[in-house]
């Protein structure tokens, strides 16, 4: 899995500035040249110990998430219905992916917010303290967290519903990172109607 | 703080011989917090709010000594390392013996870590801790365990609480379960 950084998402303001370096040539180097340079001022490059996340969808694979995405629901073994959600990261302590009762292991919460009211409370959410899976310079992965809608809500309230998917990733040093992504959540083809549970 | 010395009511080997193998050594009667804290001597019951219960923005749970002010909802951890986090807050001295219900869910082969902490200035100490893997199929089978404390008194400073935690361990269906009239998840604790 190649690593590809997204720093513009996690370090809003840090934006990097176009610059058109003709300015400082002579006009036969500039038209040979003809040099646009895309730079970080140093003061908005990020740091490489600081911790970041990036949330993405995808059980066995990493699938990245951009705004407006579509992620099917799926019914689970238990008639409930959930997604499965992945996230990148990095500047973090990864912990140990083979053994989840590790106390280095960090935390990783995974919510889902109704878009039209950000405000209320999660129709799904779910905590894993797990080990995270390096994928090379230094990023790690964790995939296939299944992110299960409160059972007590009608299928209507998240079936294709837009939602705020909001990741927060926190390690035993105490770095926090966290990221979101609007998506929309889409109903399954098929599946059964589950009994209520009040 | 000083050291806990847990005993095992159940099979561990080369503990001592067990206090109390069945667990039916508590009063019968139980002791409710004047307000929604631990507080007063006596063995108090605290149940754990279910999945419709909004969490707090660690994701966590609250607990409440009434049944009556639980919310159901199942919480279901199919991930491995997924976990559920209830937290309540501690006014009085705890002895530290523990009796674990845990009314739950699950497919064979899986394993549960169920959990009682300390959150005390920002650290969290374990007080008890115990693996589940007993062969089940789904259903509501509650897993019960109980904690003796030997020469242990945890006392609480201001803005402590106690968090129990139930992680999957190794991935596959695994519920705990809050559903009325008939299965709850508690613990039942004693306050010095």
């Amino acid at each position: 899995m190649q690593y590809k950084p997204t720093y513009v998402r996690q370090f809003a303001g840090h934006g990097c500035q176009t610059r058109d370096l003709t300015g400082n040539w002579s006009l036969r180097t500039a038209a040979l040249l003809s040099l646009v340079a895309v730079s970080c001022t140093p003061a908005d490059e990020p740091e490489l110990g600081d911790a970041w996340v990036v949330v993405g969808a995808g059980e066995e694979s990493y699938s990245e998430l951009v705004d407006e995405d579509e992620v099917p629901i799926v019914q689970g073994p238990q008639g409930g219905f959930m997604i499965a959600l992945s996230l990148q990261a990095g500047g973090v302590v990864g912990g140990d992916p083979l053994d989840p009762t590790k106390p280095a292991n960090p935390r990783a919460t995974f919510q889902a917010f109704p878009s039209e009211d950000p405000e209320a409370a999660p129709l799904g959410s779910i905590t894993v303290v797990r080990g995270l899976t390096p994928i090379g310079g230094k990023a790690f992965e964790l995939l296939g967290t299944w992110l299960i809608f409160d059972p007590s809500l009608p299928v209507e309230s998240y079936f294709d519903t837009d939602m705020e998917i909001v990741v927060t990733l926190v390690d035993t040093e105490g770095d926090t990172a966290s990221d979101s992504v609007a998506i929309t959540a889409l109903a399954p083809l098929e599946y059964t109607v589950p009994e209520t549970t009040q | 703080m000083r050291s806990l010395v847990l005993f095992f009511a159940v099979g561990c080997a080369g503990v001592e011989e067990p206090r109390d193998p069945d667990c039916s050594d508590r009063p019968l009667a139980l002791e409710k917090s004047p307000d929604h804290a631990l507080e007063g001597s006596g063995w108090h019951r605290v149940y754990v709010q279910g999945a419709s219960f909004t969490p707090d923005a660690n994701g966590r749970y609250g607990m409440a000594e009434d049944r009556i002010d639980i919310e159901e909802g199942d919480h279901f951890l199919l991930s491995q390392g997924s976990v559920v986090e209830w937290e309540y807050p501690i006014r009085d001295t705890l002895s530290g013996d523990l009796f674990l219900h845990v009314a739950r869910t699950d497919e064979e082969g899986v394993e549960a870590r169920h959990e009682l902490l300390l959150l005390h200035d920002g650290e969290t100490i374990e007080l008890a801790s115990v693996d589940e893997n007993t062969d089940g199929v789904t259903g509501y089978i509650p897993y019960e365990h109980c904690f003796y404390q030997a020469d242990a008194a945890i006392e609480p400073s201001a803005g402590d609480s106690l968090l129990m935690r139930t992680t999957n361990l190794t991935g596959g269906q695994l519920g705990v379960v809050v559903k009325a009239p008939d299965y709850f998840t508690w613990f039942e604790i004693e306050v010095e």
